[in-house]
């Protein structure tokens, strides 16, 4: 069953165009990996998900709810469900990394404090950085801060996990234990869009590749036909560049 | 024997009330329109009389210090005293610029104005004056080693003259000389300016004249005799004080006028050159001004923050005409000089019919023009937090306000306390503009004991000690509460 439908969705930016009316299904447990040069949108329809950007025009169905017209206080809810994680981790830095996780298990959901800690731990123990939890992002590292940026949007137990390129500000050798977690959540089943550059995880994680250029989208229900048989000049070119 | 002595007293007393009462009545029966008027009945009714003068204009009315306290003294508040006496009432005096005076009286801000002031065809169409309590004739007053130079009116033509502003010492000035008049506020700031040679004589009344002569042997009274009628000082009332007007008549003839007044000036040229160190003499205004320059600061940066805060909202919210209004007050404010703004408060208020002292359109223009500032700081501060933080919490759910208050308020006070803490110190500093109006702050009082002590340099040095001190200290003060702010939050360490 579609979890999340993609209806003709359009953006425009003043006179730039940056998405084409782009339609697409999203399955419960896909793993979606959305690939493209930069520049070809793939952030924005991304951010148009969970309606950080809203659309010029188009549907995003959300759970049989098209969610372009939920209200301010209905999207809080949604976006309960659409957990994002980003390139820049964007931890708050002025908490710890317990509360950094814990915060909107409170704030927002209003479970109590000591369940709160409970939850919080159990997911930081998931990303392997327990240890941390009482210092601040600033002293972690790129890998470890990112690891906890997962966990805080993985606490929220959302339904779909939204990744917007989320290894590319890590030094090298921090992107593998980012990538072995989400392998690990993409093999306990959960739904997955994950804008990346990483080849290698598209072809051996992903269930399907959404193949950007300059605002239109082709989408591949199989990665290997993709990387096999990419049968579009521009989708040669771009893995011509990057394999 | 107790309680006889108990009921004899309660007896006088119920006698007492009884008789008051009916003379009461009886007075009520003989009021009729020509024995009270609205001044003399707001005097009567709250017991005292206010009198407005300007203290800066010895003997008449100057600031002297008196166990180390700052006092108005001279022979018209002597007088004003008298006069209160005689109506049976305490006397205030409340201090203020000449030229705000009149409005003072016309508005019954006080009852009456004792400030050597002189019955003029304009003035009499606006106020009522009483007779004369004290005729005076104006002089040129100069340097001893220019008085030659200065010595007739033909000479004097050619002379810088200064004359305190509005006056009519100033008419008088600009019909001798043909040189452009330095018209100032206060009669120590043309005194010092002829101490500096940047004028060649002062126009003033020959008591004053004489004071200063007495106190320093540096000047001399130009022998030219001056054209046009001697000044006569008169007491001076609203138009409706016609009761008033009598009795302060029949007072001044009475208790003031002739001897009694002699004595009065007598005793003030006496205060007027009392021998005292400096330090103990004008300590006193130093620490009054730093008390109002650190007031002003503290209310100016203190409402800023509020005023400022709701610009900030304003101009960082969605909605257009806030947008817009905010932007429009901050870019105005920031484009106009203080200066203009604290004269624009002051007067403005003043036109539309608002009557506030000094000190408050001093505050009210400094912490309408800090608010301008505080606003810009709070914005930055606020937009400094990266977008991300934004993007961050409201993918977890959290509402608008909630990201607000817990993820981008906290890190925008990082940015924001130690720039209001500059903001203060600037404020500190600006807050001399205001003596323009006639703020006791430092820069003010400054002037005050230049003129007062004949020295132009030595108050100057103490003003910049002082304001340093303060900037500094509040500074470091500042960067060591950054310090602790810092030390707790290991983000930035
Ligand atoms: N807020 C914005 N205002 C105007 N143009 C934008 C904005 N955000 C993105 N764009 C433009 O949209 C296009 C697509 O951007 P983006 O979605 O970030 O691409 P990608 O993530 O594929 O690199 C780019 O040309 C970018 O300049
Ligand atoms: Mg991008």
């Amino acid at each position: 069953m579609a979890i999340l439908e993609i209806k003709n969705l359009h953006k425009e930016y003043g006179k730039n165009t940056v998405l084409k009316s782009i339609n697409a299904t999203v399955e419960e447990g896909d793993v979606i990996a959305i690939l493209g040069p930069s520049g070809t949108g793939k952030s924005t329809l991304l951010r148009e998900l969970n309606m950080l950007e809203y659309p010029t025009s188009g549907a995003v169905i959300f759970e049989d709810q098209d969610i372009t017209k939920a209200s301010e206080a209905g999207l809080d809810k949604i976006r309960q469900d659409l957990g994002m994680v980003f390139q820049s981790f964007n931890l708050f830095p002025n908490m710890t990394v317990l509360d950094n996780v814990k915060i909107a298990l409170t704030k927002v959901k209003g479970i109590a404090d000591d369940e709160a800690t409970a939850t919080a731990k159990q997911f930081l123990e998931k990303v392997g950085v327990v240890d941390k939890v009482d210092v601040y992002p600033a002293s972690l590292s790129g890998g470890q801060q990112q690891r906890v940026a997962i966990a805080r949007a993985l606490a929220m137990n959302p339904k779909i996990m939204l990744f917007d390129e989320p290894t590319s500000a890590l030094d090298p050798e921090m992107v593998g234990e980012v990538l072995k977690t989400m392998r690990e959540l993409a093999q306990e089943g959960m739904t997955m869009l994950v804008v990346t550059h990483e080849m290698g995880f598209a072809r051996e994680v992903a269930s399907k590749i959404w193949f950007m250029s300059d605002g239109d989208m082709t989408a591949y229900d199989n990665p290997v036909s993709f990387f096999e048989n990419p049968n579009s000049e521009r989708a040669q070119n771009f893995l011509a560049k990057m394999l | 024997m107790n309680k006889w002595i108990k009921k004899l007293i309660m007896l006088v007393m119920a006698f007492g009330l009884v008789m008051s009462s009916g003379m009461g009545m009886l007075n009520m029966h003989t009021v009729n329109a020509e024995e009270t008027d609205p001044t003399l009945e707001r005097i009567k009714k709250s017991g005292k009389l206010v009198v407005g003068t300007s203290a800066d204009y010895a003997p008449y009315e100057f600031h002297t210090t008196e166990h180390g306290k700052d006092k108005i003294v001279g022979f018209d508040i002597e007088a004003a005293r008298e006069i209160g006496k005689q109506l049976g009432v305490k006397t205030e005096i409340q201090e203020m610029s000449f030229d705000a005076l009149l409005g003072a009286v016309k508005t019954g801000k006080v009852d009456v104005v004792v400030a050597g002031m002189t019955e003029t065809p304009e003035r009499a169409e606006e106020v009522n004056f009483s007779k004369p309590y004290f005729v005076d004739k104006n002089v040129v007053l100069t340097l001893k080693q220019n008085k030659e130079k200065w010595s007739t009116l033909k000479q004097i033509r050619q002379a810088k003259l200064a004359a305190q502003v509005s006056s009519k010492q100033d008419d008088i000035a600009h019909d001798i000389t043909d040189k452009k008049v330095v018209s100032l506020k206060k009669i120590t700031d043309e005194v010092t300016q002829l101490n500096q040679e940047k004028v060649d004589g002062v126009v003033v009344a020959s008591t004053t004249a004489k004071s200063y002569l007495e106190q320093s042997d540096q000047f001399a009274v130009s022998p030219a005799k001056l054209p046009g009628i001697s000044n006569g000082s008169s007491v001076v009332m609203n138009k409706n004080a016609t009761v008033l007007q009598s009795k302060v008549n029949k007072i001044l003839d009475d208790h003031i006028i002739g001897e009694p007044l002699q004595k009065m000036q007598d005793d003030a040229i006496e205060l007027m050159n009392k021998k005292e160190s400096f330090v103990s003499k004008y300590s006193p205004y130093f620490v009054k001004g730093t008390l109002y320059t650190i007031g002003l600061a503290v209310i100016g940066v203190f409402f800023g923050i509020i005023l400022g805060i709701l610009f900030a909202l304003m101009k960082l919210s969605s909605i257009k005409v806030f947008k817009w209004l905010a932007s429009a007050y901050i870019e105005a404010v920031r484009g106009v000089p203080l200066l203009i703004q604290v004269f624009i408060v002051y007067f403005g208020t003043q036109a539309i019919g608002l009557h506030i002292s000094s000190f408050l359109a001093g505050a009210i223009a400094m912490f309408l023009n800090s608010a301008a500032y505080v606003a810009e700081i709070i914005r930055s501060g606020i937009q400094a937090v990266p977008d991300g933080q934004t993007e961050a919490a409201r993918s977890l759910g959290f509402t608008k306000s909630q990201t607000m208050r817990y993820m981008i308020l906290p890190q925008a006070i990082k940015n924001i306390l130690p720039a209001l803490g500059n903001e203060f110190v600037t404020v500190i500093k600006e807050g001399s503009v205001v003596s323009v109006i006639g703020v006791g702050e430092l820069t003010f009082q400054t002037s005050v004991v230049q003129g007062a002590s004949f020295k132009p340099f030595i108050p100057l040095i103490i003003t910049a000690v002082i304001y340093f001190i303060l900037t500094f200290g509040i500074s470091r003060l500042l960067n060591l509460f950054e310090k602790k702010l810092r030390k707790s939050d290991k983000t930035l360490g």
